[in-house]
C-alpha cells in the first residue's frame, strides 16, 4: 500500500461514511477500523494500568467497589451494548471486501 | 462437604437423559448427502440467533467456564479481567466474521489457502490447528474426568478413568454422526441449559444478600481470606515484577488468541449468508458477555458463601467452585431443592463438557481430512466420498488417542495446556488471519514464517516456562529446568508472530543484489503474479 493509497483508504468518507450514517459525527470523522480496535486499545490500557498503575485502580468508590472493578464491569457492559447495537444495525462496521 | 445421596442420584439421572438427548439430536440431523461440505458446515442452514448460540457454545468451553469461575472465586479482580479478555476476544473476531464466511472454507487451511494455495500452506495450517486443538482437547477431557467423578461423589482415580472413557465415547459419537449441524444442536442445547442454570444460581445467590452488591462483595472479601486485596490486581499472579508481567501476558494471549482457535472460526460457516454470519456473531458476543456477568457473580458468591478454605480443599485451582456453590445455596431447602439445584448445575457443566470436547474433535478431524488428506496427500483430487470417510475416521483417530492419553495423565495438573492453546492462537493464528484478510502486501513466505515461528516459539518457551517446571503448581513440580520466568508466553510470542509475518513478506536481499546495490530498493516488494494466483481451490 503506497502512502497515497493509505491516505485514501483511511479518509473518513465513502463506504465508511455510508456505513456510519446513523452514528454521531465524532464516530463518522474517525478512520474505519477505529471502531473495532478501540475496545482492544481500551482494554490493553486497562490491563497495563491494573498491573503498573501503582494502585490507582484500587481507589475505593464506596459500596465496596473499587475504580478498577467498576471500569472492568463497565467494559463488559459496553461489549454487551455494542453486540446489541450491532445486531440491530446489521453487524459490525468494517470494510465490506477484504484486500485481494 | 458431602453431597447428599438424592443429589447424586438426580445428577446421574440428568446426565443420562442429556447424553441420550444429545445423541438423538445428532443422529436425527445426521448429514447423509455424502458431501463433506455438509458435514463441515451443516448445510449453512442455521439462522443468526441459533448460529450465534452455537458459536457461543463452541467458544465457552468447559475448561474456560470452570477455571475462570474458580479464578474469580479465589482471586477476584484477576478473574474479572480474565472474563473481560475472554469476551473481548470474541468481539474482535466478530469484526472478521463476514470475511471468514466469504472465504468459504471450513478449516484454517481453507481460509489461508484462498489467497495462497499450496501444499506447504495447507500442511502448516493443519499443523498449527492440531498444535492448538489437541492440547485443548486433552485438558477438557481431563477436566471431564475430574468433574464428573466429583459430581457423582466419588473423586477417586479409577472412577476418573471410567468417566474420561464414557465422555470420550460420547464425544466421538457426536462428532462422527452429527458433523457440524449435529454438534451445533448440542452446543445450542448446552448454552440454553448453561444460561438457565447460571441465571437461577445468580438470582438465588443475590437473593441471599437481599440484592445488595455491597453485602456480596464484603462477604466475598471475608470469605476469600484476602480482605480488600480481593478487589485489587495481583492475587492470582503475585505482586512482584514477574507476577505483573505474567498478568499482562495472560490477558494479552487470551484476548488475541481464544477466538482465533479453529473450532471457533469454523462456526462462521454454518450461517446462511454473510449478513447472517455477522448478525450471529452479535448474538454470540451478547450471550458470552451476559454469561460473563453470571460468572463474575457466581465466583464472588462462591468466595462469599463457600469460602476459600473449602474451595481449595476440593481443588487447589478452584475449578470445582461452580459445583460447590449450588450445594451451599440448596442446603437451605433440604433434600428436594438441593437435589434439583445441584442436578441442574451439574447437568449444565456436564453438557458443556460434552459439547466442548465434541466441537474440538470435529474441528481437528476436519483439518486432518481436508487439509492433510484431501489437499496434501491427494493433492486436491480426493473424491467427496473419500474425504467424508476420512473426516469420520479422523474423528476416531483423534478421539481414541486423546482419551487414552487423558486417562494416562489424569493425575497431572494440565492447566499449562490451556495456555499453550491460547498462545498458539494468539501468536500464529491471529497474525496469519489479520495479515491475510487485511494486508495486501502479505506473501506466502510471510505466512509460513508467521505460522512456523509463532507456533515454534510458543512450543520452546512454554517447555521452559514456570508452568511446566519449577513451582508447586507446575506440570512437573518435582523438576526444575525452567529459564523463562513467566507462565504464559504471549507477551513475547505475539510480537514474534506478527514481526515474522512482516519480515517474511519483505524481499530477501540476495547476494548479487547486495553486491550491486548496497541498499536494495523495495518499491514493489511482491513479485508480479504472487497475488494473482487463482483464488479458491
Amino acid at each position: 500500500m503506497s502512502r497515497i493509497d493509505a491516505l485514501v483508504y483511511l479518509r473518513p468518507s465513502g463506504r465508511h461514511r455510508a456505513r456510519t450514517l446513523g452514528h454521531p459525527a465524532v464516530v463518522r470523522a474517525l478512520p474505519p477500523h477505529v471502531g473495532t480496535l478501540a475496545p482492544l486499545g481500551g482494554f490493553i490500557l486497562y490491563v497495563v494500568l491494573s498491573a503498573y498503575g501503582g494502585g490507582a485502580l484500587n481507589t475505593p468508590l464506596g459500596g465496596g467497589l473499587t475504580l478498577g472493578i467498576v471500569l472492568g464491569l463497565l467494559q463488559l457492559a459496553g461489549f454487551l451494548g455494542s453486540a446489541v447495537r450491532a445486531e440491530q444495525t446489521g453487524g459490525v462496521d468494517w470494510p465490506a471486501e477484504p484486500h485481494r | 462437604m458431602t453431597i447428599s445421596q438424592s443429589a447424586q442420584t438426580a445428577a446421574l439421572a440428568i446426565f443420562s437423559v442429556l447424553a441420550t438427548l444429545a445423541m438423538l439430536l445428532c443422529i436425527v440431523t445426521a448429514s447423509d448427502s455424502g458431501d463433506p461440505a455438509d458435514f463441515y458446515t451443516g448445510y449453512r442452514a442455521l439462522t443468526p440467533w441459533t448460529n450465534g448460540l452455537a458459536v457461543a457454545g463452541d467458544y465457552i468451553s468447559a475448561a474456560t467456564v470452570l477455571t475462570t469461575s474458580g479464578i474469580v472465586a479465589l482471586s477476584g479482580y484477576d478473574g474479572v479481567v480474565l472474563v473481560l479478555s475472554t469476551v473481548l476476544s470474541l468481539l474482535l473476531i466478530s469484526a472478521a466474521a463476514e470475511h471468514l464466511w466469504r472465504a468459504g472454507g471450513f478449516t484454517l487451511g481453507d481460509i489461508l489457502a484462498r489467497r495462497m494455495p499450496g501444499r506447504a500452506v495447507r500442511a502448516a495450517a493443519a499443523g498449527v490447528t492440531l498444535a492448538a486443538l489437541l492440547p485443548f482437547l486433552l485438558v477438557q477431557l481431563s477436566v471431564a474426568g475430574a468433574l464428573v467423578s466429583f459430581m457423582l461423589g466419588a473423586p477417586d482415580d479409577g472412577v476418573k478413568a471410567v468417566c474420561i472413557c464414557v465422555v470420550g465415547a460420547l464425544m466421538i459419537g457426536y462428532a462422527a454422526f452429527g458433523g457440524a449441524k449435529g454438534t451445533a444442536l448440542v452446543q445450542i442445547l448446552k448454552m440454553v441449559i448453561l444460561l438457565g442454570a447460571s441465571l437461577t444460581v445468580v438470582l438465588i445467590a443475590l437473593g441471599r444478600f437481599h440484592g445488595s452488591t455491597t453485602a456480596l462483595l464484603q462477604a466475598a472479601e471475608r470469605g476469600s481470606a484476602a480482605g480488600t486485596a480481593y478487589l485489587h490486581q495481583g492475587l492470582e499472579f503475585g505482586q512482584g515484577a514477574t507476577g505483573r508481567l505474567d498478568f499482562v501476558s495472560v490477558q494479552l494471549s487470551v484476548a488475541l488468541g481464544t477466538a482465533c482457535l479453529p473450532h471457533v472460526t469454523m462456526r462462521m460457516n454454518t450461517a446462511t449468508d454473510a449478513g447472517a454470519a455477522r448478525r450471529s456473531m452479535s448474538w454470540a458476543v451478547g450471550t458470552t458477555a451476559l454469561f460473563g456477568f453470571f460468572v463474575v457473580v457466581m465466583g464472588a458468591a462462591a468466595a462469599a458463601l463457600v469460602g476459600r478454605r473449602l474451595i481449595t480443599a476440593s481443588d487447589p485451582q478452584g475449578s470445582t467452585s461452580m459445583m460447590l456453590l449450588p450445594q451451599v445455596l440448596g442446603a437451605r431447602f433440604p433434600s428436594l431443592g438441593e437435589a434439583v439445584l445441584y442436578a441442574a448445575v451439574g447437568g449444565a457443566v456436564f453438557m458443556t463438557l460434552l459439547a466442548s470436547v465434541s466441537g474440538l474433535t470435529l474441528a481437528a478431524a476436519a483439518s486432518i481430512a481436508r487439509d492433510l488428506f484431501a489437499h496434501v496427500i491427494r493433492r486436491g483430487e480426493a473424491t467427496r466420498r473419500a474425504e467424508l470417510a476420512a473426516a469420520r475416521w479422523a474423528v476416531l483417530g483423534i478421539g481414541l488417542p486423546a482419551v487414552v492419553l487423558a486417562v494416562l495423565v489424569r493425575r497431572w495438573n494440565l492447566q499449562v495446556l490451556i495456555a499453550v492453546a491460547f498462545c498458539v492462537g494468539a501468536s500464529a493464528v491471529a497474525p496469519a488471519l489479520v495479515y491475510s484478510l487485511f494486508w495486501k502486501g502479505f506473501t506466502r513466505r510471510g505466512l509460513m514464517w508467521t505460522l512456523l515461528s509463532g507456533t515454534g516459539c510458543v512450543a520452546v518457551l512454554m517447555t521452559f516456562s514456570t508452568a511446566v517446571s519449577g513451582t508447586p503448581q507446575s506440570l512437573f513440580p518435582s523438576h526444575d529446568f525452567h529459564w523463562f520466568p513467566l507462565q504464559t508466553t504471549g507477551i513475547v510470542t505475539v510480537p514474534v508472530g506478527f514481526l515474522a509475518g512482516w519480515l517474511g513478506s519483505r524481499p530477501l536481499p540476495t547476494a548479487a543484489s547486495l553486491l550491486r546495490h548496497p541498499q536494495p530498493a523495495a518499491e514493489h516488494p511482491v513479485p508480479a503474479g504472487v497475488h494473482d494466483a487463482p483464488t479458491g481451490e
